[in-house]
C-alpha cells in the first residue's frame, strides 16, 4: 500500500472540495433515490403547468412537500463513543462540533444539509428549556429525583438536589441573576461557525480562565440547537441529529434523546470497540429495542486503537450479537466498523495526524484483508474506506430509499396521479363542451350537496371508529398497568413468603413492556385499518358521483388511496423506570420495609406511580398522536379529491363561458400525450 | 343477607322462573343444571390400589360429616367410574405406570379438582417418602392433580403428613364451598339476564324471541367450540414439553402457555363484534384476555410454581369454555 502522504487529489472540476468528493462517493445510494424522485417531480410539474388554478395550486403543495423533504438520522450512543467526532464527519466537517462536551449538556444537535444554498435568513436556530421542564429539574432533581423521593432515598435526593443547586449558581454567574427569564426562548443567527456552536453547546467545567468567556455560555440552559447548511456532495436535504448520551446525572438526557429518535426514521447507535455493549448499556438498548430492527443501525467506533482489529472485530461482532439476543435487543441490526480518526484523516487529507497506533492498526486490517484492492489504493481511500464511512452512509442511504424516501414517492405519486387524472377528465369534457355535447348529468348544486355529504359521512364514520378504538385502547392500558401491578406485588409477596426479607429481591419489567408495546400494535393496526376503510369508501363513493356524473363506466376513474398509515414505533417504552434500576436506592428501598404488608403496599404504590407516566405518554404521545395522524390525512384525502372532482365537473362549464382558454385539436392533443406520459411514468414507479 | 340466605332466594327465584314456563328450551335445560348443581350431594370418589389409605380417608371423612358430601369408595379398578364423581381422591404408595393409564381417562374437568394421597405407614416412612419420592409424586400432581397430600398412617397426631390428611380435608371443605359459591355467581347470573325475558315470553309467547335466543345460544356454542379448538391445537405441544421438568421445558412450557392464552384471547375477541354470543362468553372472552397478560407476565418471571399457574389457569379457561359448550 502507498503510505506515502497523499497529494491532494485534482479532482474533475466540479467545484467540490476533496473532503465533499469522498462524502459525494459515500452518499452515491442516495442518488439512485434521487433519480426515483425525478419522474414524480416531472408529473407534479406536468399537473402544475397543465391544471387550471385550482389544480395548480394542488401541485405546489406536492412540489413544497417534495422540497421540503428531509430524512433525519438519529445518533446516540455510549459516553466516549466518540459520536461527535463521527457525526462531523458524516457532516463533512470533521471540526464543526465540539467533542470534549461535559456531561452536563443536554442539547440535541440538529444539522440540516441541503443540496441547494440556503437562503432562508436563519442558519443556527437555538432553543432553551421551557420553563416546566427547567422546574422540574430545579425543583424536583429531574427524573432521578423523583424516583429518589420515591423511593425514599433521602441521601441520594439530597446529594442530587445540591447538584442541581450547583449548576444553578454556575447558571447564576455565566447568564446573570435573572438567567431564568431566558427560558422558553429561541435565539437565531444568520451564520454559524465554531465559537457560535460553542457558546451554546459546549460547557467548558468552570471558569479555569482556559476557556474563552463565551464558551458555553447558555449551554445549560440550551436543549436544542439546529444548524442549517449548503453540503453539494448530497444528492437530496438529509439531517443528521446528535443526542447526549443516556446515562446522566438527572436522566434528563433519556426523555430528550427518546425524543430526537422519535423525529427520525433511523437510529444509528455508536458503541466504542474497547465498551462494545454489555450489561451496563442496558439503558442505551432500551431505548432502541422498540425501534424495528431494520430502522437500526449499529456503528462500532474506534477500532483503530484496538491491538489487532482483524481478528477483534469478529469476536465484538459475536459479543454484540449475543447481547443483543439476551436483552430483547433489535437482533438484525446492520453492526458496521469503522473509525472516526480515519475518517477525520481522510477528509482533512493529512495521514500525519492520525496517532502512530492508529496508523498500525490500519495496517495491520489492510493486511489481514481478503480484498487485495487495498494495496493499491492511496491512504486516502484506504482511510476512508476502512473508516466505516462509506458503509455506513450506504446502509443509511438503503433504509432512506426503501423507507421514508418509499413513502414520499407513494404518497406524492398517488396524489399526483388522481391531479393529473382530474386534468386529463376537465379537458375531455372542455373538448366536449365546445362541440356542444352535454357531457354532464347531473346539476351543480347536486353534485355541491353529494361532495358535502360524502365528506361529512366520512368523517363521522372515521371518527367513531377511531374514538372506539381508543377507548378500548385506553381500557386495555388500564388493564396491562393494573395485571402487571398486581402481578409484581404478588410475586413479592410469594418472593417474601418463601425467603423473607433478607435477601433483596428484583423484578423484571421486561413483561409490562412486552405487553404495553403489543397493546400499541394492536391499537395500531385498527387506527390502519379504519384510516384505509375511511379512504377507500371515500373514494368509491367520489367515483361512483363521477360515474353518475358523466355516465362513463366506473373503471375510468380509478382514484388512488394513500399508501397505508404509518405506525410510530412506541420508543416512549425504552424509558427507565425503577425496576430497570438495581442500584444503591433500590437496597436502601429494600431494607427499609418492615412486615410483607408495608412492602407490598409501598411497593405497588411505588410501581405505579412510576410507571403511571409510561401509560400516560402511550395514551397522548403516541395514541393520540397517531389518532389525530389518520384523522388529518383522511380529511385532506377527501377534501382534495373532492376538489378535483368539483374542478373537473365544472370545466365544461367554463369553456361554454368562454371564461377558460380554449385550446384548439392540436393543443389538446399535445396535452393529453403530456398528460398520459406522467401518468405512465408514475405507475411505473408503482409497479 | 347471609351467604346462604342468598343461596335460598336464588334457588327459590330458579324453581319459581322454570314454573313460569318461560323459557327456552335451552334456557330450561341451563336452568335445571343449575338447580341440580346447588341442591344435590357433590360426590367424593375415593379410589386407588393403596387400601388402607382409601380406608383411613373415607372414615376421617365420614367422621367430620361434611356437609352436602356424598362418599363413595372404588375397592376395585373395575369400580371405578370417573364420570359419576364430581372430586376424587387417589390413594397410591408409587403412582405406578399402570395407576398413571387408569388416571388417563379420567376428563380434565375432573383431574382439576382431584387430590393425589400418597400414603405411608409409620414402620416403612423413611423407605417411601423420600425426598425423591415426594418430588416425583409432585412432578405427577403437578400435572394431573389438583394438590399432592401425602399421609403417614398411625402417626401421631402433631406429627408432620399426618398433619396434612386434615389439611386435606380443609382442602375438600374449601372446595365444595367454592363450587356452591360459583354455582350460586352462575344461577344469579342466569337469573339477570333471563327473569326479564321470561316475564315478557310469559306474558305473551313469542316465537320469534324463542328463535333469536335459540339463535344466541347456537352463536355461543359456535364460539365456545373454536375457542376449544383454538387451545386443543396447543395442548399436543404441551404434553410433549410436560415430560420435563428442568428450567428448559419449563421455559418452554410457559412459551407455549403464553402463545396459547394469546390465540385464545385473540379468538374469542373476534366473536364479540357480531351479534349473538351470550353475555357469559363476553365476560369469559375478558377474563381469557386478564388471564393472557398474566400469563405472559409469568412467561417473563419463569419457574415452577409460574408454570403451574400458567396450566392451571389454562386449564380454568378450558373447564369454562366447556362450560358454555355444554349449555
Amino acid at each position: 500500500m502507498n503510505m506515502a502522504p497523499p497529494i491532494p487529489s485534482a479532482g474533475p472540476d466540479d467545484g467540490l472540495s476533496a473532503s465533499d468528493r469522498l462524502l459525494k462517493s459515500a452518499v452515491a445510494g442516495l442518488d439512485a433515490f434521487a433519480q426515483q424522485m425525478e419522474p414524480v417531480k416531472a408529473a407534479v410539474l406536468t399537473a402544475k403547468n397543465l391544471g387550471d388554478d385550482s389544480s395548480a395550486k394542488i401541485a405546489a403543495q406536492l412540489e413544497a412537500k417534495i422540497e421540503a423533504f428531509e430524512p433525519s438520522v438519529t445518533m446516540i450512543g455510549q459516553i466516549k463513543s466518540g459520536k461527535t467526532s463521527l457525526v462531523n464527519c458524516m457532516i463533512g466537517h470533521p471540526d464543526l462540533l465540539p467533542t470534549d462536551v461535559n456531561p452536563w449538556t443536554s442539547v440535541v444537535t440538529s444539522l440540516h444539509m441541503s443540496p441547494k444554498p440556503i437562503n432562508a435568513e436563519t442558519r443556527a436556530q437555538f432553543c432553551f428549556f421551557e420553563e416546566n421542564e427547567w422546574d422540574r429539574l430545579i425543583a424536583g432533581g429531574g427524573r432521578i429525583g423523583e424516583l429518589a423521593d420515591r423511593a425514599g432515598a433521602d441521601e441520594e435526593l439530597a446529594k442530587i438536589k445540591a447538584q442541581v443547586e450547583q449548576m444553578r449558581q454556575k447558571s447564576k454567574l455565566r447568564l446573570g441573576e435573572r438567567f431564568e427569564l431566558l427560558l422558553g426562548q429561541q435565539h437565531d443567527y444568520g451564520y454559524f461557525d465554531h465559537e457560535l456552536v460553542e457558546r451554546y453547546v459546549c460547557l467548558g467545567d468552570d471558569f479555569d480562565g482556559s476557556a474563552s468567556e463565551q464558551q458555553g455560555r447558555f449551554a445549560d440552559i440550551t436543549r436544542s440547537a439546529d444548524l442549517f447548511f449548503h453540503q453539494s456532495a448530497l444528492p437530496v436535504r438529509l439531517c443528521i441529529r446528535d443526542t447526549p448520551g443516556v446515562n446522566d446525572t438527572f436522566m434528563m438526557r433519556e426523555q430528550i434523546t427518546i425524543r430526537a429518535i422519535r423525529d427520525s426514521r433511523i437510529c444509528v447507535v455508536v458503541l466504542s470497540a474497547h465498551q462494545a455493549l454489555s450489561s451496563t448499556d442496558l439503558a442505551l438498548v432500551r431505548l432502541i429495542s422498540n425501534v424495528k430492527s431494520n430502522e437500526v443501525i449499529i456503528f462500532v467506533n474506534r477500532v483503530d486503537e484496538l491491538s489487532e482489529p482483524s481478528t477483534q472485530v469478529v469476536q465484538i461482532r459475536d459479543s454484540i450479537v449475543e447481547t443483543l439476543a439476551k436483552i430483547d435487543g433489535p437482533k438484525d441490526a446492520e453492526i458496521i466498523f469503522g473509525s472516526a480518526i480515519w475518517a477525520q484523516g481522510a477528509m482533512m487529507g493529512s495521514f500525519s495526524r492520525v496517532p502512530e497506533a492508529s496508523k498500525a492498526a490500519l495496517m495491520q486490517l489492510v493486511n489481514a484483508s481478503e480484498d487485495a484492492s487495498l494495496q493499491h489504493q492511496t491512504t486516502r481511500s484506504v482511510l476512508w474506506e476502512l473508516s466505516g464511512m462509506p458503509a455506513l452512509y450506504a446502509a443509511i442511504s438503503n433504509r432512506i430509499m426503501h423507507g421514508e424516501g418509499q413513502g414520499l414517492v407513494r404518497h406524492i405519486g398517488a396524489r399526483a396521479r388522481n391531479l393529473l387524472a382530474g386534468v386529463q377528465q376537465a379537458d375531455n369534457l372542455k373538448a366536449k363542451a365546445q362541440i356542444g355535447e352535454v357531457s354532464v348529468q347531473i346539476s351543480e348544486s347536486e353534485i355541491s350537496t353529494a361532495v358535502a355529504t360524502i365528506k361529512e359521512s366520512s368523517n363521522t364514520t372515521l371518527m367513531a371508529e377511531l374514538n372506539e378504538a381508543q377507548t378500548a385502547f385506553s381500557i386495555r392500558l388500564d388493564r396491562v398497568h393494573d395485571s402487571f401491578l398486581t402481578r409484581a406485588t404478588d410475586a413479592l409477596l410469594s418472593h417474601l413468603e418463601q425467603f423473607g426479607d433478607d435477601e433483596v429481591w428484583e423484578y423484571d419489567p421486561a413483561g409490562l413492556r412486552l405487553l404495553l408495546r403489543s397493546s400499541y400494535q394492536a391499537y395500531g393496526k385498527t387506527v390502519q385499518s379504519a384510516f384505509d376503510r375511511c379512504v377507500r369508501q371515500a373514494a368509491e363513493e367520489i367515483g361512483s358521483l363521477y360515474q353518475n356524473a358523466l355516465n362513463l363506466p366506473i373503471e375510468l376513474f380509478d382514484i388512488k388511496v394513500p399508501p397505508p398509515l404509518r405506525v410510530p414505533p412506541p420508543v416512549t417504552l425504552g424509558q427507565t423506570i425503577a425496576l430497570d434500576l438495581k442500584g444503591t436506592w433500590w437496597r436502601n428501598w429494600w431494607y427499609k420495609r418492615r412486615g410483607y404488608q408495608s412492602f407490598a403496599t409501598d411497593f405497588r404504590k411505588l410501581i405505579h406511580a412510576e410507571t403511571i407516566g409510561v401509560i400516560q405518554d402511550l395514551k397522548s404521545q403516541h395514541g393520540d398522536a397517531l389518532r389525530e395522524q389518520a384523522v388529518q390525512e383522511a380529511e385532506r384525502f377527501v377534501c382534495e379529491q373532492a376538489e378535483i372532482l368539483l374542478n373537473t365537473l365544472s370545466a365544461p362549464l367554463l369553456a361554454k363561458d368562454g371564461v377558460d382558454a380554449l385550446f384548439d385539436r392540436q393543443t389538446l392533443i399535445a396535452r393529453d400525450v403530456e398528460l398520459k406520459q406522467a401518468i405512465r411514468s408514475l405507475e411505473a414507479i408503482e409497479a | 343477607m347471609s351467604r346462604d340466605g342468598d343461596h335460598g332466594t336464588a334457588l327459590a327465584a330458579l324453581h319459581a322462573l322454570l314454573q313460569s314456563g318461560g323459557l327456552s328450551t335451552n334456557a330450561r335445560e341451563v336452568a335445571e343444571g343449575l338447580l341440580k348443581a346447588m341442591t344435590s350431594k357433590t360426590r367424593l370418589l375415593i379410589a386407588g390400589p393403596e387400601s388402607a389409605g382409601r380406608d383411613a380417608l373415607a372414615n376421617a371423612i365420614c367422621a367430620r360429616a361434611i356437609p352436602e358430601v356424598e362418599l363413595f369408595v372404588a375397592d376395585t379398578p373395575a369400580a371405578f367410574d370417573p364420570s359419576n364423581a364430581d372430586i376424587c381422591i387417589w390413594c397410591t404408595a408409587t403412582f405406578s405406570a399402570s395407576e398413571f393409564q387408569v388416571w388417563q381417562k379420567v376428563p380434565d374437568r375432573l383431574k382439576s379438582l382431584s387430590f393425589l394421597v400418597p400414603v405411608a405407614n409409620t414402620t416403612t416412612f423413611s423407605e417411601r417418602l423420600n425426598d425423591a419420592q415426594i418430588s416425583y409424586f409432585q412432578s405427577i400432581a403437578d400435572s394431573e392433580f389438583y394438590g399432592l397430600f401425602p399421609i403417614v398412617l398411625g402417626a401421631p397426631p402433631g406429627a408432620q403428613n399426618a398433619e396434612l390428611s386434615s389439611t386435606l380435608l380443609r382442602e375438600i371443605v374449601g372446595m365444595l364451598s367454592a363450587q356452591r359459591a360459583a354455582a350460586y355467581v352462575d344461577a344469579q347470573s342466569f337469573l339477570t339476564s333471563h327473569r326479564d325475558k321470561a316475564a315478557e315470553r310469559g306474558a305473551a309467547p313469542n316465537l320469534a324471541a324463542d328463535t333469536n335466543q335459540n339463535a344466541n345460544d347456537q352463536a355461543t356454542q359456535d364460539a365456545a367450540q373454536q375457542a376449544l379448538s383454538v387451545l386443543a391445537g396447543y395442548a399436543t405441544d404441551l404434553t410433549l414439553e410436560m415430560a420435563g421438568d428442568d428450567s428448559e421445558a419449563l421455559k418452554q412450557i410457559l412459551t407455549i402457555c403464553s402463545a396459547a392464552a394469546e390465540a385464545l384471547a385473540e379468538a374469542m375477541q373476534t366473536h364479540l363484534g357480531g351479534a349473538g354470543v351470550s353475555s357469559e362468553f363476553a365476560l369469559l372472552s375478558e377474563d381469557a384476555r386478564t388471564a393472557a397478560d398474566n400469563i405472559l407476565l409469568l412467561s417473563v418471571e419463569g419457574g415452577l410454581s409460574q408454570t403451574i399457574c400458567a396450566v392451571t389457569t389454562l386449564l380454568q379457561l378450558r373447564r369454562e369454555l366447556e362450560m358454555l359448550d355444554a349449555a
